[in-house]
């Protein structure tokens, strides 16, 4: 049906402002990045709209112990770090959990109520449940160990690996296991041989996912870590200074290279990203 | 190269039994089809020959060997599903050499083997291509050339031409047998279409609600149904099934309908009373003023070599087909006869046919 011209035109000028709407901060912190500090402080009392004088100041603030304004002990390396281990090694144990979960929810109809208890778990809200973990993981001397992020991290995402998986597995037609099972394979080899292979794109949409969670994740890492396994979210959060308050400068560039994992896995599975987003659609 | 018997198969899907107390046995070299509506029981059968299902009671040999527990990988079929379950991660090649692959077969052994099937299907050019990017025809040709080349002894076929269209489909079916009937395997094959059940097989076995209704070859099973459903399945239009109620005896040659005289082959059975269905076939039906029914014409499709022509006769509606030359009008009134010895006598409350000479017929060859 042919649309009325006004009508059109309303619809890209409300897209176009919703883009700007959405836009407007990704701009604003890549920018605020190398920003010196006079332009992204309030103190100056003006909106410099873009850098006039980029510097790379606010990165070399976030890497370098002894500051001019940073009352901060630690450098942002560290905390990089943390976050590559903890996010990695937390999305493995999700994923090979919730891969093979997922398989036998999806196949076999396994564990009865069980899988939507796992969705029950995704329905609290975190900050209800992380000051017992936290008592729990200080029990177990957890808290501000790699391995005590990795498990809650591991437990927290499963539930979404589980139904991301599942959804990708009930997507590839029984038969083809069958077709599997009769040509000799045992159930086991029909998973590694045909199932798995088919559902890569799948699994590397659904890691994404829980890595990005993993990465993402401040009130987890801000709870049960301390000084040595601090994650970036956190990290950003204590870029502050008694002299100036807040370095926005500073965590916008810490923001940015905390950007740049996500982007670059992103970028690297995209052939997968984008089959497997539209997995059901192109099958049905 | 196998012979197959299944003894008083059961299967049940929690309070539902998709299959009763089914008994068949199917000869060696032999294209047997097992043909019903949806939810008859028929690719439970299938599953529970290839072993992909268990059977809750019951027992299945091949050649004689007891194959209840054998592993579907190891009883020696090759199995081929409506959606051809092609592995569309793999080459061609891959898909075709899996089963060989996983049987362990020496690479010259399955090299060779592969380029011969796929050049006997015609898909020898293909080898190299993604099997995800075939066409739906291809694709086809690949699951058949996979089930094949293992050599089975026994070749299940779950309704593998329905999802092609139907100029694919009749190519197809002319193909299917042709390679069946080149390799020799014992082959199953499970449809819902009649065109393929009746083209393709040697015998036809007829389920219906879990239990196996008839067994025989095409035309038997066209010319002489066993119970009322085969009858009304088989056919296009089915058969004509006129109730009626009269006691039968041994020897009559003449049933009353409704006070008009129909011969009917001689009855081998006496009956006192009950409902009865007088089957006939639609090219059974004539026009013929000095029949013994009168009917108005009631509706006409002309389909080319023929023409299907409706007629109410009061009590019921009888389809004719008849030839395109025959000229019948809508509102027409006119005398309706049927070929004595062809016709059928069901007992409508058990649906089973009741004896007569066309039955002894059979018995005679």
């Amino acid at each position: 049906m042919e649309q009325k011209l006004y009508i059109r035109i309303l619809k890209y000028i409300l897209v176009l402002v919703l883009a700007l709407a959405f836009f407007f901060p990704v701009y604003w912190i890549f920018t605020m990045a190398f920003k010196p500090y006079v332009e992204w402080t309030a103190a100056a009392g003006k909106i410099y709209w873009y850098p006039n004088n980029p510097t790379l100041d606010n990165f070399r603030t976030i890497f370098s112990k002894q500051l001019n304004m940073n009352a901060m002990s630690e450098t942002a390396v560290r905390p990089i770090i943390n976050s590559l281990i903890v996010s990695i090694v937390g999305t493995i144990i999700a994923m090979v959990a919730g891969v093979l979960a997922a398989y036998g929810i999806s196949r076999f109809k396994a564990g009865g109520s069980l899988p939507f208890s796992l969705l029950q778990l995704r329905m609290f809200p975190p900050i209800a449940i992380i000051i017992p973990i936290m008592i729990m993981w200080a029990f177990l001397r957890m808290i501000d160990k790699w391995y005590g992020l990795v498990i809650i991290y591991g437990v927290v995402t499963l539930p979404f690996a589980t139904w991301l998986m599942k959804t990708f597995f009930d997507d590839i037609p029984n038969e083809l296991n069958e077709a599997a099972v009769v040509d000799g394979c045992s159930n086991l080899g029909a998973f590694l041989k045909v199932v798995l292979p088919l559902a890569r794109g799948g699994i590397a949409s659904t890691a994404l996912f829980v890595f990005i969670l993993n990465w993402s994740d401040f009130l987890i890492a801000l709870v049960l870590t301390d000084r040595r396994w601090t994650t970036i979210p956190v990290h950003i959060s204590k870029l502050q200074s008694a002299l100036v308050g807040q370095l926005y400068g500073p965590k916008a560039a810490l923001g940015l290279i905390a950007a740049v994992p996500p982007i670059v896995l992103g970028i690297l599975i995209q052939k997968y990203l984008v089959r497997g987003l539209t997995f059901g659609a192109i099958k049905k | 190269m196998a012979h197959i018997v299944l003894e008083n198969l059961v299967k049940r899907f929690g309070s539902q039994t998709a299959v009763k107390e089914l008994n068949l046995e199917i000869k060696d070299r032999e294209f047997v089809s097992i043909f019903g509506p949806s939810g008859c029981g028929k690719t439970t059968t299938m599953n529970m020959i290839s072993g992909l299902l268990k059977p809750d009671s019951g027992k299945i040999y091949f050649d004689g060997r007891l194959m209840t527990d054998v592993p579907p990988g190891k009883r020696g079929v090759g199995f081929m599903f409506q959606n051809y379950a092609v592995f569309t991660h793999m080459n061609v090649y891959k898909n075709v050499a899996f089963g060989l692959l996983i049987r362990k077969q020496s690479r010259e052994e399955m090299d060779k083997a592969v380029r011969a099937v796929t050049k006997l299907l015609q898909i020898d050019h293909l080898l190299g291509m993604n099997a995800g990017k075939l066409s739906i025809n291809d694709m086809q040709k690949v699951a058949l050339a996979r089930s094949i080349v293992v050599k089975p002894k026994i070749f299940l076929l779950d309704e593998p031409l329905s999802n092609l269209d139907a100029a694919l489909r009749s190519v197809m079916r002319v193909e299917l047998k042709k390679i069946q009937q080149e390799l020799g395997q014992t082959s199953v094959y499970v449809t819902h279409d009649q065109v393929e059940a009746m083209s393709l097989s040697d015998r036809i076995a007829v389920m219906n609600h879990g239990i196996v209704e008839q067994i025989g070859a095409p035309q038997e099973i066209y010319d002489r149904p066993a119970t009322m459903f085969v009858a009304d399945f088989i056919g296009s239009p089915p058969m004509n099934l006129l109730l009626l109620e009269e006691p039968l005896k041994r020897g009559d040659r003449r049933i009353a309908y409704y006070g008009a005289r129909i011969e009917v082959p001689e009855i081998h059975e006496d009956r006192d009373s009950g409902m009865l269905a007088l089957g006939v076939r639609p090219e059974h039906v004539e026009i013929s003023d000095a029949g013994p029914l009168r009917g108005r014409v009631f509706a006409v499709e002309y389909l080319g070599t023929n023409q299907i022509v409706t007629i109410d006769i009061g009590r019921a509606k009888v389809k004719a087909r008849l030839p395109s030359t025959t000229v019948a009008h809508v509102g027409d009134t006119v005398g309706v006869a049927f070929q004595p010895q062809k016709l059928v006598l069901f007992d409508a409350s058990t649906g089973r046919a009741t004896q007569s000479a066309l039955f002894e017929g059979a018995h005679h060859g």
